[in-house]
């Protein structure tokens, strides 16, 4: 398939450079990030502290991994699945509402080449957030006793989640002309998909054992925990392919829709 | 260039367009004619490749719009009722992205992006953002990108709503020039603007084509040279004056609805003869004021409100 995403990556990443709103979003992230990251440190730094006073205090001793990067990133996923649906909610919701999407639709780019160009697009304003992390994983290194393993994890870890979170954000932009409807739907969607795990009361009988495995979080936590599973691999692929399935589709309905 | 056959296009139950059938041929000027919500859009928006329609075929610039889509999407230029533009680009940004969209040759990317600037005279504006353009000038910016890399086809969906009168008569301008080997699809309303720029009609009404014509066959299938003149003035002697006059073989006069004392005059004359210098001495010298006489725009408005009668008075009822 010839790359015919192209320019409406450029287009998407020229759109982010010049849009003054996403660097307020981009700001206030690294704001809340940052305090995430130094309330880590205090807790881990009392808890040593702690510890040096009353070493049965604990049942087992600190560790600046489970205890500081760990927390880092779920924290920062938890960022995510409020940023990544703002980030996204303008992508497909303004380009209907101002007419430009027919303008794309009327150009001799596939419907697939829409979806994957505003993809990748999200998918760099990710990679320019996980640069960002990347300063708070040089800081742990430099500071902390810190298993790179885990470390590593935890990045790929944001990277995947990422991705995910911007394939449904870029559904629930194809879902409406309002961004505000569209960051609202991104929003509550993920935190559902999310919180999935809390609604069923046991992982027992089939629909429990069900919930519990097509929970985002039940595949999301062993990944920032440094436990590389391939069935966390694979929901996630599937998650973030799935969206995309359903993005293209919504692009497709104009088909039919008046 | 562009040949439609039988097309149909349904949202459910809803049938929008019926087998239409039409065609226009390189340096045709297409004035596409009907009352809102009369199909217009939808086959529009079939021929740029937006959607494909339920039955039937469409061909353009010799490409099926269903099988080789993406060929005549490259091959049309297509300027939506709404002018679709990114406010944080400026004009010549847009054009180039426009022109990478339309997987055009990057080689010829600045001497096309150069010549759609200087044909809309945007020349001078290149370097401004869209969004802080007039009306007029984002309406030349989607012309522009209507144009780049001189497509074969041009669809252009009400180009010259909401302009100042100086605008609609340079884009009028403006989309007469672009037809010299291309086909040019104008959807309007404005009656008088396909009686100026056209060569050729097609009315559609409820879904079906009403009309299909060229401008001149229009012009010698009217049994009569109608004129239409608002006058202002006393009604008596009005139409007697009229009749009078050499070459006039029937009146109808109506109130105009605009200002008081003012009269609407359909005046039929016979093909041979232009009765329109006389019949304009012959009232001023009675002491009435011409305030307007048309040609062949009410010959067109006439076609068109028969056309759609049907619906009118649906719409009415």
């Amino acid at each position: 398939m010839k790359a015919d995403f192209v320019p409406i990556l450029k287009r998407e990443i020229y759109g982010m450079a010049a849009s003054p709103g996403f660097y307020v979003i981009a700001g206030l992230f690294f704001l809340l990030a940052s305090g995430l990251f130094l309330n880590n440190i205090y807790s881990f730094v009392e808890d040593m502290f702690q510890q040096s006073q009353d070493p049965a205090y604990f049942q087992e001793p600190v560790n600046f991994t489970r205890d500081v990067v760990t927390p880092t990133f779920l924290g920062l996923a938890g960022l995510y699945l409020f940023f990544m649906p703002i980030l996204l909610m303008r992508s497909l919701a303004e380009e209907r509402a101002s007419g430009t999407l027919e303008l794309l639709t009327t150009s001799p780019v596939s419907d697939w080449g829409i979806v994957l160009g505003k993809f990748l697009g999200a998918v760099a304003a990710n990679l320019l957030l996980l640069t960002g992390a990347g300063v708070y994983a040089a800081l742990m290194l430099w500071i902390g006793d810190v298993e790179w393993p885990v470390l590593i994890c935890c990045m790929a870890g944001l990277l995947l989640v990422g991705m995910a979170f911007a394939s449904f954000g870029l559904f629930a932009s194809a879902l409406t002309r309002s961004q505000t409807a569209a960051a609202m739907i991104g929003f509550l969607g993920l935190l559902t998909l999310m919180l999935l795990r809390q609604f069923t009361p046991a992982q027992s009988g089939w629909i429990g054992k069900t919930v519990y495995d097509i929970a985002f979080q039940t595949h999301m936590e062993p990944l920032f925990k440094g436990v590389l599973r391939l069935e966390d691999m694979v929901y996630l692929a599937l998650f973030t392919l799935f969206f995309l399935v359903l993005t293209h589709a919504m692009l497709k309905s104009r088909h039919w829709r008046a | 260039m562009i040949e439609v056959r039988r097309l149909s296009k349904s949202y459910g139950p809803i049938e929008a367009v019926r087998e239409i059938s039409f065609s226009a041929t390189a340096g045709d000027i297409l004035g596409f004619l009907g009352l809102n919500g009369a199909g217009k859009t939808t086959t529009m928006r079939i021929l740029t490749g937006y959607m494909p329609p339920t039955r039937g075929e469409a061909v353009v610039a010799g490409h099926d719009v269903v099988r080789e889509s993406q060929e005549v999407r490259r091959r049309i230029g297509y300027l939506p009722e709404r002018v679709p533009l990114y406010y944080d680009m400026t004009v010549r940004g847009f054009l180039n992205f426009m022109h990478e969209l339309k997987q055009y040759p990057r080689a010829k990317r600045k001497a096309d992006v150069d010549r759609a600037l200087e044909l809309c005279g945007l020349t001078h504006v290149q370097g401004r953002l869209t969004g802080n353009l007039s009306r007029g000038y984002q309406q030349r910016t989607g012309l522009a990108q209507a144009v780049l890399g001189d497509p074969k086809v041009i669809v252009l969906d009400e180009p010259t709503v909401g302009l100042d009168p100086a605008q609609v008569v340079e884009i009028r301008k403006m989309i007469r020039g672009l037809a010299q080997d291309r086909t040019v699809i104008l959807s309007t309303h404005i009656l008088p603007e396909v009686s100026m720029i056209c060569n050729k009609v097609v009315i559609i009404n409820q879904g079906r084509i009403a009309l299909e014509a060229r401008m001149d066959e229009l012009e010698a299938a009217n049994p009569a040279a109608r004129l239409t003149l608002t006058v202002q003035g006393p009604r008596n002697g009005l139409e007697r004056i009229i009749n009078d006059t050499p070459g006039v073989h029937g009146v109808e006069l109506e109130l105009a609805a605009s200002r008081e004392n003012c009269w609407t005059l359909h005046v039929d004359t016979r093909k041979d003869t232009d009765a329109r210098g006389d019949i304009a001495q012959r009232l001023v010298n009675g002491g009435w004021k011409l305030l307007e006489l048309r040609g062949a725009g009410a010959m067109l408005e006439e076609r068109f409100l028969a056309a759609t009668d049907n619906s009118r008075k649906e719409g009415a009822a």
